[in-house]
């Protein structure tokens, strides 16, 4: 069935904090997942297997969230990351925000990406694989090569991924108690005058 | 000869930011409803029906259609006979009187019969990015059968019992960016007559409402036959389209601080516009006391049976009596009279009157304020990436200065953390709970910035101020979304409510009338502190009158004729 990208950005944020992250690392996932959309990625290849590993997610997006944030050294910057898709998003997130444009890439696949837009090459297979070298580095803004071109507006989700993003979501819910019923929020059932 | 404007300091955020003045705006110029309407006029949008197809039951289906220079846009109406005893209030139904949704361009038929299969079922349906906008209605029973009764023995309905309600249908909720499958609004972002914030959702409660007025006419015309006759056109224009709000509205205002800053702070900047006007021409000061005097007559058609809401339509028409007296022997002809007539409100009168003042203030001057409504919309994806260098001295000094309201809350004391924002199982929409009655501290919404950010400062201060933001983050990811939230206010100073959230005596309805009022809405009639009525387009000119001329004082009921 075809999401809007709001949708899956409160999807997969809901069930990221179901799933025991904090708030501030949910709100991360849920954005990086409208980027992945976007490129035309999988949000059932892509997040639903990260969203079983909650402590590898964990600390992955704490990691990521450097790049993100603008916090590394990029004149050549290389580590072994779990999830590469995580530091796809985050390349993204930093190459609009700080007007950059940076290549990185693993055995398997290239990302280059720049404020206008992003392309991605390789085996997307393994952007969910752990212990994965990747380097990073800022390429001059005028040698990208990236042509802006048409983003994903819209991203099909199946029943069973559906299924498990929502019983995670579900975990934020609280159950309705005596209190809660009392304290009301709205106006009586019936309603009509 | 060139008039130099001075600059008149803009009321700051920690002056216009409190819960208990925002629980007292009131719709302006800027409101979303008035800067539809202004561009359907201006831009000379034709409106058609290509469609009403609704049977002596009042089931059916009919499509309302706005044409502008570059698109059209159809409100595709679903009317359905709901038995009584399902109507209700509560956002959260099965069945409705009516449901809509506002398409892009003009549906086939196909189109409109996979509208069918899915808007009348609303949330469990699904829609396609074709669709903006999701919305449903109740009739107002009491106001319905009086009206079909009336007209249908050729007899007007009592324009007290329309201006006691106000509306023939309620909408329980307009849904829009990508709800359900719909649209995102960056989808349509980019198109001229959606610069303005929710303009997708205005034009949809304006087809609403041209639609309800058109069936309460068909369904007069169906029992009265030959009898029947139609709305006399001035009360016509007197009925709105309801709408109840609850507590799902209320974390709008803090999970969209980008958009929230560009509210205020344009409407700021429009009022120190004004103010820094040195003169006042005879033109403007008759428009400013027509607008107040119609202000007045809008204060005494407000009715409420809150007791919190009737004091302060109290206090309004209070402090619109007093505006009154003063205006008598004000002195226009002396320097700066409208920032005089600001300053003296803020000794004189009640947030009430003060809120008023500032909507009225900015009526003669629609070629300095209009304008700007462009500039109130927001991509909120700016504001989100985290400025990981800089310094936690710089962060720290920044709460310092812009939260030290938040440092004065004894956050140890009970109260100041009695409530939680949390989403019910039950009904999968925005609660406000008692923290400790209901074991709510697991299911917390990050909806209680000052608290956080106050804990963020506690941790902040066990650090060395040269070190990065991101060394920081990387020891307490727990805190990146209040890090994230200070970086923006720091850019977006109108972002943060400055007041407890889930303070004990916080009035969540406080939350619902700010928002409504940039929409534009009127008659705040608040059914507890948690949830509210109000009307939407009360007064509007319908889009076949738009043509033969607009003037954007409908918003203010008419003085009435001698």
């Amino acid at each position: 069935m075809s999401y809007s990208l709001n949708e899956v950005d409160a999807m997969i944020r809901k069930a990221a904090r179901g799933s025991g992250l904090s708030w501030g690392l949910a709100e991360d996932l849920g954005h990086y997942a409208r980027f992945a959309c976007q490129m035309g990625l999988s949000i059932e290849t892509c997040f639903v297997p990260l969203l079983q590993s909650p402590e590898a997610l964990h600390l992955a997006l704490i990691d990521a969230a450097e790049l993100a944030d603008g916090a590394l050294d990029l004149t050549g910057h290389e580590r072994v990351v779990d999830f590469p898709i995580l530091w796809l998003c985050a390349a993204r997130l930093f190459a609009k925000s700080h007007y950059a444009s940076l290549l990185l890439t693993t055995s398997a696949i290239q990302l280059q990406v720049s404020p206008e837009g992003a392309t991605l090459s390789g085996n997307t297979d393994t952007l969910v694989a752990q212990q994965v070298p990747i380097r990073i580095a800022r390429v001059d803004h005028t040698e990208s090569n990236i042509v802006p071109v048409a983003q994903e507006t819209r991203a099909d989700i199946s029943k069973d991924a559906l299924a498990l993003l929502e019983e995670l979501a579900m975990r934020t819910y609280a159950p309705e108690t005596e209190a809660s019923r009392l304290s009301g929020a709205g106006a009586g059932t019936h309603d009509n005058d | 000869m060139t008039v130099q404007t001075p600059l008149i300091a803009m009321r700051p955020p920690s002056q216009v930011m409190r819960l208990a003045r925002m629980g007292s705006m009131h719709q302006s110029r800027l409101s979303f409803m008035r800067v539809l309407l202004r561009r359907l006029a201006g831009e000379g949008w034709s409106f058609d029906r290509p469609m009403f197809d609704i049977d002596a039951k009042g089931v059916g289906t009919a499509l309302y259609r706005l044409t502008g220079p570059s698109r059209a846009y159809t409100l595709v109406a679903f009317a359905h006979d709901l038995p009584a005893d399902q109507r209700s209030d509560r956002v959260i139904a099965t069945a409705w009187d009516a449901t809509f949704a506002l398409f892009d361009g003009t549906p086939t038929r196909d189109e409109i019969e996979e509208l069918r299969d899915n808007v009348p079922k609303q949330e469990a349906g699904r829609i396609s990015e074709k669709v903006f906008t999701l919305s449903r209605a109740n009739r107002s029973v009491r106001l319905w059968e009086h009206v079909v009764d009336a007209l249908s023995h050729g007899q007007q309905p009592n324009p007290e019992k329309v201006e006691e309600v106000g509306y023939l249908m309620r909408t329980t909720a307009v849904y829009g960016s990508g709800k359900f499958g719909a649209a995102d609004r960056d989808v349509y972002a980019d198109r001229p007559e959606f610069g303005a914030p929710f303009q997708a959702e205005m034009m949809t409660v304006y087809l609403i409402r041209t639609f309800v007025l058109d069936l309460v006419e068909h369904m007069a015309r169906t029992k009265g036959g030959d009898h029947a006759i139609q709305l006399d056109p001035a009360l016509r224009r007197r009925f709105g389209i309801g709408n109840s709000t609850g507590l799902g509205m209320a974390p709008f205002l803090l999970t969209h601080p980008i958009l929230i800053h560009n509210w205020f702070e344009t409407r700021e900047r429009a009022l120190a516009l004004v103010r820094g006007r040195a003169n006042a021409s005879e033109a403007e000061i008759q428009n400013f006391k027509d607008c107040a005097a119609r202000a007045s007559l809008n204060a005494n058609h407000w009715t409420s049976t809150h007791p919190l809401q009737i004091e302060k339509v109290n206090e309004l028409t209070n402090d619109l009596r007093r505006l009154t007296q003063t205006l008598e022997d004000f002195d226009f002809g002396a320097s700066y009279p409208w920032d005089r007539l600001m300053q003296w409100a803020e000794t004189s009168l009640g947030l009430e009157g003060q809120e008023q003042l500032v909507s009225l203030l900015l009526e003669p001057f629609g070629d300095v304020v209009d304008g700007l409504s462009s500039e109130m919309s927001a991509d909120e994806a700016t504001g989100w990436a985290i400025a990981g260098t800089q310094t936690i001295g710089a962060v720290r000094d920044f709460i310092a200065a812009q939260y030290a309201w938040a440092h004065d809350v004894d956050w140890s004391a009970p109260d100041a953390t009695a409530r939680a924002w949390y989403v019910s199982q039950a009904k999968l929409e925005p609660r406000l709970g008692e923290r400790d009655a209901e074991d709510l501290d697991p299911y917390e919404q990050p909806l209680q910035p000052a608290r956080d950010i106050i804990r963020a400062a506690q941790d902040l201060a066990q650090y060395d101020a040269a070190q990065s933001i991101a060394c920081f983050l990387r020891d307490h990811p727990e805190h990146r979304h209040a890090i994230r939230r200070i970086q923006i206010v720091r850019a977006y100073p109108y972002a943060e409510i400055c007041d407890n959230t889930i303070d004990a005596e916080m009035m969540p309805i406080d939350f619902l009338r700010a928002k409504l009022s940039f929409f534009g809405a009127g008659h705040f009639d608040p059914r507890s502190d948690r949830w509210l009525r109000i009307n939407m387009f009360q007064g509007a000119p319908f889009p076949f009158e738009l043509a033969a001329g607009f003037r954007d004082d409908w918003s203010y009921p008419e003085a009435p004729t001698a």
